[in-house]
């Protein structure tokens, strides 16, 4: 007689299938999860992008009254780490989620359940640090580095803040684990790590660099927080503390954060360029160690944050040096992508003319790096706003533009329909351009010593803010033709192939558009 | 997946895929205590100690599932059918499972998805006791191992 016992030992059982809200709430699967990361994200880029509106509507000439210098501050901080921690990094996620399962052939997430709670946990740690604006006091004002004394003076919104960021490093230490674990013991038979996409190899490396970096940011908000109430006095100068502690304490994770936020967009174009370049992309292993550099060399440069701080010479030297050394390995992924599009049969397609712009503006944002790694000269740079023009090239037109041409690229896969092609192309040019002319005048105020972080300015900056402004609404009015062509391409359109590009490469373009709900099931062999 | 067929006899081992080597497994950890550890140190000996604990919490979240993770690498579902019966032995984790029906009355099932969004589930069991098997398969090897069981049983 049968010794059986019932169906329900079937770990994988697929017995229930919620539908409606409770498959969002409840779904393991990497692409309902990989979803809502990037919705949450594109959710994130608007609220964001919105605090922006604002901060350049107060800036767009001196003497603006729309905020007091309280909320301006409030506003600021708010934007970066929305940006930051909301949008750039959930993004990245979300296409590391839907992408490497079916780039490596594995059937999910090594840990989906683990992968639910991850993203689920987001919105509360949201929560918190967008309702500390409406908290007795405001929100955080020190900037998005919540260097104290001010971080240490906050009312009870700089609890929240830091409490609202404690729980999106919970989740970003799980989501990292979750992705080292995929890629590691999910590939397919025959995919060795030479053979990689070089997406998953960015993904790869950046979540070691999450993992080594999180608990040192949860060390130093758990501090703050001890310092603001348990007695503390780790950075409070009153108590004998060391506010340059802090300082080199959350550059030690701020500066990995930089690469955490460029490496996975590194990945994304390395697969965008080859494809449009109908070339295979030039220098596969360089790539791998250029980025395993860059990993390894974030970890020892952050003092260049802080050369007006007072350090010793020798490592101001020290940080000067190493961080000119990541020049190298960064220029080694730029000569390949130049050379992987040297004589290839380019076509110019959205996907490619954002991995381009991608190319050229993060080019411009390595070179002002260059100019602000060297000591003497960041006398005069620090704390101005060259420093603001220097990292929205390199966080925008880096980070976001190659996810945005990542988007285009994915997006028939995803959906199964093809997106408009001329509205992406328009979404391109009104991007790039107002990009440039919000931040490109950045540079000019930031070397005629206009320093960030003001709510007002001298009369002599004036003209370059207006443009900045000018820009940034036209910047900011563009991103809803991008929500436009999201929704039309969800809705319908042209059916998309398997295989939406003709050159593209790679397990993903093996599955039928949209990819089953479940895919993989059993590893492809890889030859 | 191994597989083994004899005239009434039928022997299919199903592994899920893993490409994690013990020694990698270990590497890996090995990699990420260092790496803490000698973060949490540094911080520690600068007066900044409460790095050190939450780099140890860390480390110890990744043994956790490093560890899990190891427990499943042996994981299998082997199929037997003798002239007697038909077997389902299985390993999950530490745990291990077997059913046992008897041939002449096993009924093998493949239930479909009616919207075609989730796989299908093939079932065997009698008597009101059903197991799932081929779960780790994919759609088309799922329907192949369907026919196959039932061609045998029916012999």
């Amino acid at each position: 007689m049968s010794t059986a016992t019932t169906a329900a030992h079937g770990h994988d059982s697929h017995e229930d299938h919620p539908t409606g809200l409770k498959r969002w709430i409840f779904t393991t699967n990497h692409k309902d999860i990989g979803t809502l990361y990037l919705c949450f994200s594109l959710l994130m880029f608007f609220v964001g992008g919105g605090f922006a509106m604002a901060i350049r509507a107060e800036l767009y000439k001196p003497d603006m009254r729309f905020f007091s210098p309280e909320v301006f501050n409030q506003l600021l901080t708010e934007h970066g780490l929305i940006m930051i921690f909301g949008a750039i990094m959930p993004g990245l996620v979300g296409f590391a989620n839907w992408m490497i399962p079916l780039m490596i052939g594995a059937p999910d997430m090594a840990l989906p359940r683990l992968n639910n709670w991850s993203f689920w946990i987001l919105p509360f740690g949201f929560a918190l640090l967008i309702g500390s604006l409406f908290a007795p006091g405001g929100g955080p004002a020190g900037g998005w580095t919540l260097y104290p004394p001010l971080s240490i003076q906050g009312g009870i919104g700089t609890d929240m803040a830091i409490l609202g960021l404690q729980i999106l490093g919970v989740s970003s230490i799980l989501g990292a684990i979750n992705i080292v674990v995929t890629v590691l013991n999910m590939r397919a038979p025959g995919m060795t790590l030479m053979k990689m996409p070089m997406f998953v190899w960015t993904w790869l490396i950046t979540a070691y660099l999450l993992i080594a970096v999180m608990p040192v940011l949860a060390g130093a908000l758990t501090m703050l927080m001890t310092d603001r109430h348990f007695g503390t006095h780790f950075f409070n100068p009153a108590g004998g503390g060391d506010p340059v502690l802090y300082q080199h304490v959350f550059w030690f994770f701020g500066h990995p954060e930089v690469y955490i936020m460029i490496l996975p967009a590194f990945g994304l174009i390395s697969e965008i360029i080859p494809t449009f370049s109908r070339k295979p992309l030039f220098g596969y292993t360089s790539m791998v160690y250029a980025t395993m550099s860059i990993a390894f060399l974030s970890f020892i440069v952050w003092g260049h944050h802080m050369f007006t701080s007072g350090m010793f010479p020798t490592s101001d030297l020290f940080f000067m040096y190493s961080t000119m050394l990541i020049a190298v390995p960064t220029g080694v992924k730029v000569f390949n992508w130049t050379a992987t599009m040297w004589r290839g049969a380019l076509s110019f397609e959205t996907p490619m003319l954002f991995a381009i712009a991608f190319l050229v503006l993060f080019t411009i944002g390595g070179l002002s790096g260059v100019m602000l790694a060297m000591w003497p000269s960041d006398q005069q740079y620090h704390n101005t706003y060259f420093v603001v023009a220097h990292f929205h090239y390199v966080l925008f037109g880096g980070s976001v533009m190659a996810m945005m041409g990542a988007m285009y690229y994915w997006l028939p896969k995803w959906t199964g329909h093809m997106y408009n092609e001329t509205l992406g192309k328009w979404h391109f040019w009104l991007t790039t351009i107002f990009f440039n002319v919000t931040f490109f005048p950045q540079h000019f105020l930031g070397l005629a010593g206009m320093p960030r972080r003001i709510p007002d300015y001298a009369l002599q900056f004036a003209g370059w803010n207006q443009v900045s402004s000018l820009g940034a609404f036209g910047l900011g009015a563009s991103q809803l033709l991008m929500v436009y062509i999201l929704v039309q391409t969800i809705r319908g359109g042209a059916k998309a192939p398997a295989k939406v590009w003709e050159d593209a490469h790679g397990l993903e373009w093996t599955l039928p558009s949209p990819p089953p709900y479940h895919s993989f099931a059993t590893p492809p062999k890889i030859t | 997946m191994t597989q083994g067929t004899e005239l009434s006899h039928y022997r299919r081992m199903i592994r899920p895929n893993r490409s994690l080597s013990r020694r990698w497994l270990v590497a890996v950890f090995a990699a990420y205590v260092v790496t803490e550890v000698g973060i949490g140190v540094a911080f520690f000996i600068m007066g900044a100690w409460l790095v050190l604990p939450f780099a140890g919490l860390e480390i110890f979240v990744i043994g956790v599932i490093l560890y899990l993770v190891s427990r499943h690498a042996r994981d299998y579902e082997l199929i037997v059918v003798d002239e007697r019966h038909l077997k389902v032995f299985r390993r999950l984790g530490r745990r291990r499972f077997h059913h046992e029906f008897q041939r002449y009355w096993a009924k093998i099932s493949l239930r479909c998805d009616a919207r075609k969004w989730y796989p299908s589930r093939l079932v065997v069991g009698s008597h009101g006791r059903f197991v799932e098997i081929g779960a780790w398969m994919e759609e088309d090897q799922r329907r192949v191992l369907a026919r196959d069981l039932k061609q045998i049983i029916q012999r």
